[in-house]
């Protein structure tokens, strides 16, 4: 029931999810923080239930962070990342699955548009793409990135796009999820674009 | 050699009142009367070459006792020392290799590689039950990301540090001020990187310091195993072509003639007056 998805642009990524923690017909709260920060450089939208949702996105921003302390302070590429958590869910799958749909993005110098966004989904797919959408929002939201996603887009025109799936949503999906968190990735590290609802109040 | 160990040596877990570890040092002695192995990172890739000792007249030289391993598409070592402990520090590379690029989906920075190598070695010197490698590695390695390559060399006490220019067996020491007369080091070369020797003129010149070094009387005869990692190889580590070889054998071979024949004809000057 969750809605993730997320708009690559030259010079970074865009992570959107909403904000809603529920179950049968209770609302726990509207604030809730679905884009896990995994590294300096890199963010991870998670769909699914809340404590796979915790428990995969701590387990592989933790490690992650193994790896810079091991390694001598070195970074793994986004694609690295990717690979790696596509390899836990993998590796998960026919033991205890984790029930998490995930949308990757990072940003690394080295590559051609700076920004790089993975999808995958809980049985261990991978795909590297331009913009991708889990759960029921795909239906409202991947026609809108086909038509108005371009090679070459900045930040503004990408979290536009963005915005304009948050109004397709509002208006059309049967699930009302007032309240969306928005982030971007790019040379300066995550930071938090716009939070419909602040997931720091208690 | 002077130090007896005198019973501080019987194992690689006891430490000698002055802070030695022998068994270490012993092993390291098994590198030192070891085949020379040089490494040199050029302007366009690292080369390496080995120094084969061909024991034996029925050896089938050609394709045994391999000195030079590909560890991935991107690394390769050479090894000098105990040859079969040498097989044993490839064979868990390529493990290491293989791990990385399964877990990450990239291949394996070089550093990482190099850390990963010398912390296996290292494990070896710290166990009553095990001994040391006796064994050095060479390691060549180029990261597609960075677009950087790079040469390590780790010894058997487990220390890897990254070189310029890297020697170890018999012939380290003159091979080492050989190779600091040539421009490998850019802050060092007088026209910075751009004037740097490339890896044609590399292989050239480790050719000519591995023969240069080699005593016909003394030492047996032995083959030049080369390879290298570069620009030209697509960045893929691959034996240097036979031909290649020979011609840079062949040039060796005349430079060393002339410049005999000059320090004789010096000789004879000095003789004169």
């Amino acid at each position: 029931m969750d809605t993730v998805f997320g708009v690559s642009y030259k010079g970074g990524v865009v992570i959107a999810t909403d904000q809603v923690n529920a179950r049968s017909i209770l609302m726990y709260q509207q604030n809730l923080d679905k884009i896990a920060e995994l590294s300096s450089h890199s963010a991870m939208g998670v769909s699914g239930p809340n404590c796979d949702l915790v428990n995969f996105s701590e387990y592989i921003s933790k490690n992650l962070a193994l790896y810079e302390l091991s390694n001598d302070g070195m970074k793994l590429s986004t694609h690295a990342q990717a690979n790696f958590c596509r390899g836990e869910l993998a590796k998960a799958l026919r033991k205890g699955p984790f029930q998490v749909n995930v949308i990757l993005g990072g940003y690394d110098e080295n590559v051609p548009n700076g920004g790089s966004l993975y999808i995958m989904d809980y049985l261990g797919s991978c795909h590297k793409v331009n913009y991708g959408a889990q759960g029921y929002a795909s239906n409202f939201t991947l026609s809108i990135m086909d038509r108005d996603w371009e090679e070459g887009m900045n930040e503004e025109q990408a979290v536009k796009i963005v915005e304009h799936c948050i109004r397709e949503l509002n208006m059309r999906f049967l699930l009302n999820q007032s309240n969306f968190i928005i982030k971007v990735v790019d040379k300066d590290g995550v930071r938090t674009v716009k939070a419909d609802s602040d997931p720091s109040d208690n | 050699m002077a130090s007896s160990g005198s019973g501080y040596d019987l194992s690689s877990s006891t430490f000698s009142p002055d802070g030695r570890i022998f068994q270490v040092e012993y092993a390291a002695k098994a590198v030192e009367n070891a085949g020379t192995a040089l490494g040199l990172r050029c302007r366009d890739g690292v080369v390496l070459a080995v120094e084969k000792p061909l024991q034996n007249k029925m050896l089938v030289a050609a394709t045994t006792g391999r000195r030079i391993h590909t560890v991935d598409e991107h690394s390769g070592v050479a090894i000098t020392g105990f040859i079969s402990d040498g097989r044993q520090i490839v064979n868990r590379a390529r493990d290491e290799a293989i791990n990385y690029d399964e877990t990450y989906g990239t291949k394996i920075p070089p550093k990482t590689l190099a850390n990963r190598i010398s912390a296996y070695v290292h494990y070896f010197t710290l166990h009553g039950a095990l001994r040391p490698f006796g064994a050095s590695t060479l390691l060549a390695s180029y990261d597609p990301a960075t677009r950087q390559h790079s040469l390590h060399m780790v010894e058997p006490s487990g220390v890897a540090y990254e070189y310029f220019g890297a020697a170890a067996g018999r012939g380290r020491q003159p091979a080492r001020t050989e190779m600091e007369k040539l421009a490998i080091n850019p802050k060092q070369a007088d026209g910075g990187e751009a004037s740097m020797i490339d890896v044609a003129e590399g292989v050239r010149q480790l050719a000519k310091i591995i023969h240069s070094l080699h005593d016909s009387a003394k030492d047996k005869p032995f083959e030049l195993e080369m390879s290298w990692l570069c620009e030209a190889s697509g960045w893929k580590h691959k034996g240097v072509p036979k031909d290649v070889i020979a011609s840079a054998v062949e040039w060796a071979k005349k430079e060393i003639e002339e410049a005999e024949e000059e320090s004789d004809e010096e000789d004879d000057e000095g003789m004169e007056e």
